[in-house]
């Protein structure tokens, strides 16, 4: 026990706890829950929303907030749904969606770094504005007849493994290393720290903050373009649900809402707690109006739970003192 | 005079002006009375709502979970008066009150308590509180409410009743900022936390209060609105909270704290619905409208960023020159 703490924190040993409940809850519950069909399926699932989570906790990290994922989703489908069904080639139409990703994610920084209004504030202005965006040049519709020739992003699989399953572990792996070994990676906790310390100790905050908010834009680019093949239409309003699971799963992975630490691990997990818990909901049939009901207790829960814990610390701290 | 000229309020009063006359002159059908009734009705629930997230945004908070907090009230209500045999305009709205008390209770309650960032809490309690409706009513819509209750939403001798509730919330609120102990500490909360407290303002209390009324007139919120519906939609007047949001920052509420009035929302409240109706006369599809929202608030939020932050190295220029 005392050598397990050592190495854990209470978090993620509560964390785990969590993710094992959960699991054995599905277990018990129904037999086709551990079927290998069901949790490749559950990986299909959460692919999307744990790629935008996490490009959501690299946000999040630097103490900022990007309100707006969902809607860049929505608007990176919408345009690349419209180049494909415009005929255009399936490279290109991605190229052109990454563009516009960037485009959102410097939008944001912009907003946040050079005019400095709070990342919150900011973000809920540009996620109107990107919906907006969207709904204009979906004219309200939703964009059907996308070629076959783009299913492979959301349909192939290598291996019997879903494709996106392997790009969301690839680009897990690429994000903790980021993170972890490279001077940005680092940078991106020292702001999130301190933002003034890290400016006085020669920091670039700017560039940095523009990195951390495009590269959210791109995470949620991606997340989109899979949508758009697995489901085989585009819809202005398609990653504005998901915003909420992924704040959430990103809060309940360890990652501090005032920035500074946590980590791309933590969000994985918390990701995959809620599809576990979306899955079990719909194998057992409850409706989906539950899960917005559970998905919001669980992220105030989880926020004051953490909340709690930090203030014990900082008793506990200014006790020595 | 320059006084008023220089307010904030007035520049936006000019436009809202401006706006009006062009869409006049755009189509004649817009200054009738009518359609001068209708937008302001309509608008009515928002105003409220937006007489509330003046009052949060000016502690430098704010209240995501308003659209909400309105819909909850409204969908228990059009329940409680289609099947309870005590249901009457008084307990109708007595109800509203108590269904917005709690709601805003827990938001306030929540955010005091633990000082977590406001948004984050009310994204969560939003959809704690539209989840339990949907999951209640299963989705359905509530149809037929009783006409005693929509006949407090109708117009009785050419003066609707809606608008007659708002500048009542307006006035009772306006009040509470200005001439209450509760109403300055929102100010001193917003503009300095730090200083706030030093000066004895009870910080924790003064943030759940200014939630706690938020969520009472997204109670009274509801009441209005299916007083003016007739129905009810659970999953309806989603994104309301941006509208609310929107209103109280185009009438000059400081969205970093501390400074924003009532009238300035009045103003703001007016000039949506204005827009609002204005791409409808002009014959713009209704998608466009989430667009130029969004184009609003990022600009006015901008030009709120950039003038403070240039009053402030203003400020700091004046402290160099007095050291030398």
């Amino acid at each position: 026990m005392e050598k397990l703490r050592k190495r854990f924190t209470l978090h993620e040993m509560v964390l785990a706890g969590a993710f094992l409940l959960i699991f054995l809850i599905g277990a018990c519950s129904n037999e086709n829950f551990l079927s290998i069909r069901n949790i490749l399926s559950l990986f299909q699932q959460m692919s999307e929303m744990g790629i935008m989570a996490m490009g959501l906790t690299i946000v999040i990290i630097t103490g900022g907030m990007d309100l707006s994922a969902g809607t860049t989703m929505g608007l990176c489908a919408v345009t690349s749904g419209l180049c494909l069904t415009k005929g255009l080639g399936v490279v290109p139409s991605l190229i052109i969606s990454l563009g516009v990703a960037v485009l959102c994610g410097a939008m944001n920084a912009v907003l946040v770094a050079i005019i400095r209004i709070p990342p919150m504030i900011a973000t809920l202005g540009t996620q109107m504005f990107f919906l907006g965006a969207a709904l204009v040049l979906s004219k309200g519709n939703s964009i059907s007849g996308i070629p076959e020739s783009f299913y492979f992003l959301g349909q192939a699989k290598i291996f019997g493994m879903p494709l996106q399953m392997l790009l969301l572990f690839g680009l897990a792996i690429f994000l903790m290393i980021m993170l972890r070994n490279t001077v940005t990676g680092q940078h991106i906790y020292a702001i999130g720290n301190n933002m003034k310390a890290a400016l006085f100790s020669g920091i670039r905050t700017k560039h940095v903050l523009f990195y951390s908010y495009i590269m959210c834009s791109v995470m949620c680019c991606i997340a989109g373009n899979i949508q758009v093949s697995r489901v085989a239409t585009a819809r202005a309003d398609m990653g504005s649900a998901f915003l909420m699971t992924c704040i959430s799963a990103v809060v309940l992975g360890g990652t501090s809402i005032n920035g500074g630490n946590g980590g791309i691990v933590g969000t994985v997990v918390g990701i995959m707690i809620f599809a576990m818990i979306g899955n079990i909901m719909n194998l057992v049939g409850i409706s989906s109006f539950w899960q917005q009901l559970a998905t919001g207790s669980i992220l105030v829960l989880v926020v004051v739970f953490n909340r709690m814990i930090e203030m014990q610390k900082y008793k506990v701290k200014s006790r020595k003192v | 005079m320059k006084k008023i000229l220089e307010k904030r309020e007035t520049g936006v009063f000019l436009i809202l002006l401006l706006l009006c006359f062009g869409l006049s002159l755009y189509s004649p059908s817009f200054l009738s009375y009518t359609n001068i009734k209708n937008v302001l009705v309509n608008s009515v629930p928002v105003g409220i709502m937006a007489a509330g997230m003046t009052i949060v945004l000016i502690t430098a908070g704010i209240d995501v979970s308003v659209a909400s907090q309105m819909m909850f009230s409204a969908t228990w209500l059009a329940i409680f008066s289609q099947n309870s045999p005590i249901a009457n305009p008084v307990t109708v709205l007595i109800l509203a009150l108590v269904l917005g008390a709690i709601t805003g209770a827990i938001n306030g309650f929540l955010i005091a308590a633990f000082s977590i960032p406001p948004i984050i809490i009310t994204l969560g309690t939003a959809s704690i509180y539209r989840g339990i409706i949907l999951v209640y009513t299963n989705g359905r819509w509530i149809m037929n409410i009783p006409k005693w209750f929509t006949a407090l939403g109708k117009t009785y001798y050419n003066i609707p009743l809606p608008i007659i509730y708002a500048l009542i919330i307006f006035m009772i609120t306006a009040w509470i900022l200005k001439h209450t102990y509760f109403g300055r500490s929102v100010y001193a909360v917003g503009g300095n936390e730090n200083a706030a407290r030093y000066v004895g303002v009870n910080i924790k209390k003064t943030i759940f209060l200014t939630y706690f009324y938020s969520g009472l007139l997204c109670g009274f919120a509801g009441f209005v609105l299916d007083a003016i519906l007739g129905n009810c939609q659970p999953s309806g007047s989603n994104g309301w909270e941006m509208n609310a949001i929107a209103a109280a920052v185009i009438g000059g509420t400081n969205i970093l704290g501390g400074s924003g009035s009532v009238i300035g929302t009045v103003i703001g409240v007016a000039m949506m619905g204005v827009i609002e109706n204005g791409l409808v006369v002009a014959h713009i599809p209704t998608y466009w409208q989430k667009l130029v929202y969004g184009l609003i608030i990022i600009a006015t939020v901008t030009f709120d960023v950039l003038r403070r932050n240039y009053a402030d190295s203003k400020k700091q220029m004046i402290e160099i020159d007095q050291e030398a």
